[in-house]
């Protein structure tokens, strides 16, 4: 590494170094929930209703949580040698019934998982078909109607004999090619590898991303016969306030979700990655640069390009229709509606969703490392064998999701894992952090090696407003949900892919709970011999 | 767009610039950084050719079994698109 002679002090590491730590950070950081997610979720809870709750979160909970999420990792690794969830939890709770939060900590990233990989899929797909020209289709909802029919699987290949297209729709083939990528990177451990590709990946999306918020906003009112459809009032729609929707506890959970979900924070993998580290690396300022980048991509980049020209190109109540069929939906529809107005629109297309599909496997690849942990950990097999059970369960879980009619399994995970699942392993932390490590010894525990301090107010924050926060949120969540099978308001009517798709996932957390179990005594040997 | 959502916006722009802007200040002023992405994190993942150390690897065949599994299914992944063509 190239360092820069000083005559005094501790070495400095070059410009080119710092850029690259920036760009890693920013890398790993930065996936399809920023880019795809956030703008889906901002229409589905009413746009200017979304932005305070979102923000307040980000504060509250966002900031606190992650470095409270790492500072426990890295304890946790440094004194027992474990890096999964419920060997974490398992260690700090003394072996006691706390492990089996942990399992949260394995359900989380496995359920996203399955829908998230799809999702990267479609990446891939639009950048092919961009590359072909198929997404020039001209104005009049035909976007929409071409992704509806892309991810239904409408759509064969014209080179391909026609017994084989008839078998392999175009989504699925698509699917299976992202998900071997995915299983041969984390099969091969060539993680760092493609983090350094997106070193340089990292940057042309960034400059793409701004290259077209400036289109964007430049597009003014493009049709003349509806004067309303225009950008200030597409920022409008985004930004004005609704008061009176800050009442709505699904508004509020579903802002913390997706605060967690693009931050990866309560998830689980940063519990896993950072038991790794050392007293050396620093916890403070790279949850910090991660939790800023992150913003910066989802407000100020994805915020400014979706919502506006969904609002121009679709209306509201189209757009609105779009984002509650499918949250991840709204950019597939309305991105190729700016490239189409954009010189070089295809090229640019063609790159901006490669590098989207980038950005989704930089994400992906590392959501499964806590249940590679844990079957290391709790079961003693290899890396191989454990990718090949969770590539077996995932595929399974992903066909459902793929074959499902409509997205009603896809949402029904991304709700109950991230607007759900997320804030209740985020509430575990915040207990564990609290009452077992407890507040000075884990802001001490921060401070290790770190490049920076946490602020003042970090220790009241995180010990009297983020749980109760998290706690009200939940609590309303919970009676909103509960209150109507008292007050007689639910029917039979309910959707039985979504109720049985919840049904699975329960089934799916309790056989993970069985495996904590079973898993323990080799976890608390390994965690004996380590100390 | 109301008097009030322009506040909003920039406000919650400036705020989000601002962090990001001091946060890589911060890294370009510190001596020396400690930081690491995700994923160049050295995960100390069981590999194929060692065996953990002073301990007993249990499940062998459903071990080995899952394991040829999962070299098939690599395989199959880093040479698609001949076995597709095929």
């Amino acid at each position: 590494m190239v360092q820069n002679q000083k005559s005094y002090g501790p070495p400095r590491e070059s410009w080119g170094s710092r850029i690259g730590v920036i760009l890693a950070v920013a890398g790993s950081a930065v996936g399809l929930g920023n880019f795809l997610r956030f703008p889906g979720v901002v229409v589905q809870n009413g746009g200017g209703a979304f932005l305070i709750p979102y923000f307040i979160s980000f504060l509250l909970l966002g900031i606190p949580i992650c470095w409270v999420e790492w500072t426990i990792g890295r304890r946790a690794g440094r004194l027992g040698g474990l890096s999964s969830s419920p060997g974490i939890f398992g260690m700090l709770g003394g072996g006691g019934p706390v492990k089996y939060v942990g399992a949260l900590g394995l359900f989380i990233p496995i359920v996203i998982y399955m829908y998230y990989v799809y999702v990267e899929s479609w990446c891939l797909a639009y950048a092919w078909f961009s590359l072909k020209g198929d997404l020039i289709l001209g104005e009049g909802g035909k976007h929409a109607a071409f992704f509806s029919k892309f991810t239904s699987g409408g759509q064969y290949f014209a080179f391909l004999p026609e017994t084989l297209t008839t078998l392999l729709p175009q989504n699925i083939f698509f699917f299976l090619i992202t998900f071997f990528i995915n299983f041969f990177l984390i099969f091969r451990g060539l993680s760092r590898g493609i983090e350094r590709f997106c070193k340089l990946a990292m940057p042309l999306l960034l400059f793409s991303a701004i290259v077209i918020v400036i289109r964007v906003l430049l597009l003014g009112t493009p049709d003349p016969a509806h004067p309303d459809q225009n950008v200030v009032n597409g920022l409008g729609y985004m930004w004005n306030p609704n008061w009176s929707e800050l009442a709505n506890p699904n508004v509020w959970l579903a802002a913390c979700g997706q605060i967690f979900f693009s931050l990866s924070v309560g998830i689980g993998i940063i519990l896993t990655y950072s038991s790794y580290l050392t007293k050396k690396d620093d916890v403070v300022l790279s949850g910090l640069t991660a939790s800023a980048m992150n913003e910066f991509c989802e407000v100020c980049l994805s915020g400014m390009i979706i919502i506006p020209a969904a609002f121009i190109f679709l209306g509201v109540s189209h757009m609105e229709g779009i984002a509650k069929a499918g949250t991840f939906s709204i950019g597939f529809v309305v991105l190729p509606q700016i490239f189409e107005l954009m010189p070089l629109g295809q090229g640019c297309g063609t790159l901006f969703y490669f590098l989207l599909f980038l950005a989704g496997i930089t994400s992906s690849i590392s959501m499964l490392q806590p249940a590679i942990a844990f079957i290391e950990e709790g079961f003693h097999m290899r890396r191989s064998t454990s990718m090949a059970i969770l590539g077996l369960i995932t595929l399974m879980g992903a066909t459902v999701v793929i074959l499902s009619p409509g997205f009603t399994v896809l949402g029904t995970l991304d709700e109950y894992a991230s607007n759900l699942g997320i804030p209740l392993l985020a509430l575990f932390e915040v207990i564990v952090f609290i009452f077992v490590i407890k507040v000075k010894d884990g802001v001490e525990e921060a401070h290790v090696g770190a490049d920076m301090r946490l602020p003042r107010w970090f220790p009241f924050v995180i010990t009297y407003i983020t749980p109760v926060f998290l706690l009200v949120i939940l609590g309303s969540w919970l009676w909103s949900k509960v209150h109507p099978f008292f007050s007689g308001g639910v029917t039979t009517s309910a959707d039985p892919i979504r109720s049985g798709t919840i049904l699975a996932m329960m089934g799916f957390f309790v056989i993970l709970v069985i495996l904590v179990k079973a898993a323990w005594p080799r976890m608390a040997k390994g965690m004996q011999q380590e100390q | 767009m109301t008097p009030l959502g322009w506040v909003i916006f920039i406000v919650s722009n400036a705020i989000v610039i601002g962090l990001c802007i001091s946060c890589i200040i911060r890294i370009f002023l510190i001596p020396r950084e400690h930081m690491q992405a995700f994923l160049e994190i050295d995960t100390h993942d069981l590999d194929d050719n060692e065996d953990p150390k002073g301990q007993k690897r249990g499940h062998k065949t459903v071990d080995s079994l899952l394991s040829m599994i999962s070299r098939t299914l690599a395989y199959t992944s880093s040479n698609f698109s001949r076995v597709f063509r095929k």
